[in-house]
């Protein structure tokens, strides 16, 4: 038993409901994509940073956008070019003239200085651009000619990349790739959804939003998250998870010990842990579950793996592994002998 | 506890021991084939080799017994805990932790624990269990006569030889009941115990007791054949006193009629029926007489079938049944050589008449005998004399010089030196033949012939 009591469930019917309250609404804006709407809210409420991965016009901007004026934070995009610059997206110092005829550097904010950035084909950005938002997303502030600034709280970055058209991109480094809490691939929708967008969408506009979080229910739901408990065993599964992906675990699959090069840093373990809390809050439960990890772990293992060549010439993908490793780790760690099972 | 909470108890508690039972079993299954190969090995080795006889089934499971509790030991040490039970429960119950977290006030939002199954593949095993207790029992039950010969000898069929034979001689009596009941326990004790491996203690053993039994038997046979003459000699005496008793005198009868007394109280043995068998030594008519020498003829008879009985069952030897039966037949022709020959005298039988000497007189001892008959249960004793010194001095300082077949001729052997003086011996040789006297005129005669050549 965990020695944390559990969240009355006149403290959590609130929050569940508010966050019900915006996955309904994202629902209702975009259509056919549930489970999207779920983790991308999930991942706000772990106050992490996510990835969008997808072929052009899918609805990533729209996604991102949609999430803006929902939780009525202020909303920034930056469209990522090659030739964009770090001072293009934290800002630059620019000789100004005062009143008294006086001319002094002041800093000109940029666009990361708001509560929700969306960085459009982040990828295509060169990695001294990428890099400039490294500390933005890990520290929330941003160092410039020797002076910190915070940024506004809370802070969350969507990026968005395509898959596609690599030529001329500019393929995230790991650092970066560590900082997002998910990557999340948006595939395109069904023939009956499309059907939908046509018929009630007139040039594909989104409706506005009927409700929206206010500003200040944002962090007490930030507070009852962070309530939510997380039994011993499913942070020990947690755990089990991220040490098995690293070739040299003692629960690593065949497939991790013939394809993974690098597993997932301790950063994916608190990630995965924060966002089956989401999850839970989500789902009104006061405590996270095995399948609540299960849920997370894919977006949060994807990106973190970093794949050999040989996963390269076998065309292995590290959802394929991340899979794989689900379906074999018993979440419990029963631990039987070889033959033993319970169905 | 909420109702919820306690079926997730039970559920838990029935899982647990369902996964105990199972890794039991699988322990306890590998453990018994991994003892029925060693078993069935140790077994084989045993029954092929017979430096040591297979080990007994008993110990082997005692073995197993304890074998098996020691992995079920095991076995329940790797059951796993509650709370990774209950853990397993939560995850199988998409529980969302709230089983794992006691759900308090949570209860209502608690789905129903999942049904849960332990299964165990247990082909591989089952297949191992059945192929180990298969080569076990060909281990313990494939023949094996060349091996089995080494271990166990044989020995039934001599051993039933001595059994009838030691049968036969119970019901002749010639062995009581309880020295044939000891007999029968040390013959049981030698099968029992008749080892390939020491055959030769074995066989001496069988020897032994077969010897016994012969023994016991040629005893009985000269026993009997003993007996039946004594009462063939009886019976002759009670008959010829029947025929022939008027014409003794009194005295000549009252000793014939002692003497036969004592001679059927020898043919019978001693005890009260032999006692009342034997006659009365004074008034006796003649049928009492025959009835007597025809009661004694039957017990004649009788030992005589009874050493026919033996003979036809080879305890006794051919030889011995017929010295035994001419034995039981010769006491009439005797008598009537006795009687013819002293007519009126009455007497004695013939080998105990001594004294007489010669060659053709019969035997030269002379019988010991008193003035008076009874003098001896009188206290009358023969009176010890010792030899004159002289005589006895000579005696010592005597030397025997010579042997000859012939009388000695004391004057000529004195002297010429002996019945060897003047013998000639052999050219050369080792070994010196003496020329007898009687010779001596032949030999010198062959020599002297000889240098003419």
């Amino acid at each position: 038993m965990s020695a944390q009591p559990l969240l009355s469930k006149a403290e959590l019917a609130p929050a569940a409901e508010s966050a019900g309250r915006l996955l309904a609404e994202l629902d209702r804006i975009l259509l056919g994509r549930t489970e999207l709407h779920r983790m991308v809210l999930a991942g706000v409420l772990a106050r992490g940073h996510i990835l969008l991965e997808g072929v052009p016009g899918v609805g990533k901007t729209a996604l991102v956008k949609a999430l803006g004026q929902l939780l009525d934070l202020e909303f920034g995009r930056v469209q990522f070019t090659p030739d964009l610059m770090p001072g293009d997206i934290l800002g630059t110092h620019i000789l100004q003239e005062t009143g008294g005829g006086r001319r002094e550097m002041t800093f000109q904010k940029g666009p990361v200085f708001t509560n929700l950035l969306l960085a459009d084909e982040i990828n295509r950005a060169s990695p001294k651009t990428q890099s400039a938002l490294l500390e933005a997303m890990q520290e929330g502030a941003v160092t410039l000619l020797g002076t910190t600034r915070e940024l506004p709280r809370p802070f969350f970055v969507l990026a968005s990349q395509n898959p596609i058209e690599l030529e001329g991109t500019y393929p995230l480094p790991e650092a970066q790739l560590d900082r997002f809490l998910f990557k999340l691939n948006v595939a395109g929708v069904s023939a009956e959804v499309l059907e939908g967008i046509i018929a009630t969408r007139r040039r594909g506009e989104a409706p506005a939003p009927s409700y929206r979080l206010a500003r200040e229910e944002l962090p007490r739901l930030f507070d009852v998250m962070d309530r939510i408990v997380l039994p011993r065993p499913v942070a020990r599964y947690v755990a089990r998870l991220v040490a098995a992906t690293h070739p040299g675990g003692r629960e690593a699959t065949q497939e991790v010990r013939d394809y993974v090069s690098y597993g997932a840093s301790p950063r994916a373990a608190i990630a995965m842990a924060e966002s089956a809390r989401a999850l839970a809050l989500l789902a009104g439960r006061p405590s996270a579950g095995f399948e609540d990890v299960q849920t997370v772990a894919p977006a949060v293992l994807n990106h973190r793996v970093l794949l050999g060549y040989k996963a390269r010439f076998d065309g292995v993908d590290s959802g394929a592994i991340v899979s794989r490793l689900l379906q074999s780790l018993d979440p419990a760690g029963l631990e039987l002998p070889a033959g033993v099972e319970v169905v | 506890m909420s109702p919820e909470l306690e079926s997730y108890g039970k559920a838990v508690r029935s899982l647990r021991r369902r996964i105990a039972l199972t890794l039991v079993t699988r322990r306890a299954v590998a453990a018994i084939a991994v003892w029925a190969f060693l078993w069935g090995t140790l077994a084989l080795a045993g029954r092929a080799t017979a430096l040591a006889a297979a080990p007994p089934l008993w110990a082997g499971l005692i073995l197993l017994f304890g074998v098996i509790i020691s992995v079920s030991v095991h076995a329940l040490r790797a059951v796993p805990a509650w709370e990774t039970l209950q853990a397993h429960l939560d995850a199988r119950s998409r529980a969302g932790g709230l089983a794992m977290t006691g759900a308090a006030g949570w209860e209502a939002s608690l789905p129903p624990p999942a049904v849960t199954r332990v299964r165990w593949k247990a082909r591989r095993a089952g297949g191992l269990l059945l192929a180990s207790l298969l080569y076990a029992a060909a281990c313990l039950l494939v023949p094996m006569p060349a091996a089995a010969s080494h271990r166990r000898l044989d020995v039934q069929r001599e051993a039933e030889r001595v059994a009838q034979d030691l049968r036969t001689l119970e019901e002749e009596k010639v062995v009581d009941e309880e020295r044939a009941s000891k007999l029968s326990e040390d013959l049981a004790a030698v099968v029992k115990e008749a080892s390939g491996n020491d055959p030769v203690k074995t066989w001496e053993a069988l020897d032994h007791l077969e010897q016994a039994v012969r023994a016991a038997a040629r005893q009985a046979g000269e026993d009997a054949a003993a007996a039946a003459q004594r009462l063939s000699r009886a019976e002759s005496l009670a008959g010829a006193l029947a025929e022939d008793g008027a014409q003794l005198s009194p005295r000549e009868l009252s000793d014939a009629m002692a003497d036969l007394s004592r001679r059927v109280k020898e043919a019978l043995g001693e005890g009260a029926e032999s006692s009342a068998a034997a006659p009365r030594t004074g008034a006796i008519d003649s049928k009492e007489l025959r009835d007597l020498a025809q009661k004694l003829g039957s017990g004649r008879q009788g030992k005589l079938e009874a050493l026919r009985r033996l003979s036809a069952a080879g305890l006794i030897d051919g030889k011995t049944l017929k010295e035994a039966e001419r034995a039981a037949g010769s006491g009439s022709s005797e008598l009537a050589q006795y009687l013819s020959e002293h007519p009126g005298e009455g007497g004695e039988p013939k080998e105990e008449i001594g004294g007489r000497g010669g060659v053709t007189r019969g035997r030269g001892d002379a019988q010991m005998t008193w003035q008076y008959p009874g003098a001896e249960e009188e206290g009358a004793k023969f009176q010890e004399r010792e030899l004159p010194p002289a005589a006895l001095a000579a005696l010592k300082e005597s030397r025997r010089v010579g042997m000859s077949r012939s009388e000695p001729e004391p004057a000529v052997a004195a002297a010429n030196g002996g019945a060897l003086a003047g013998a000639a011996a052999g050219g050369g040789s080792a070994s010196k033949q003496p020329v007898l006297p009687r010779h001596r005129a032949a030999v010198k005669k062959y020599f002297e012939r000889g240098g003419s050549r």
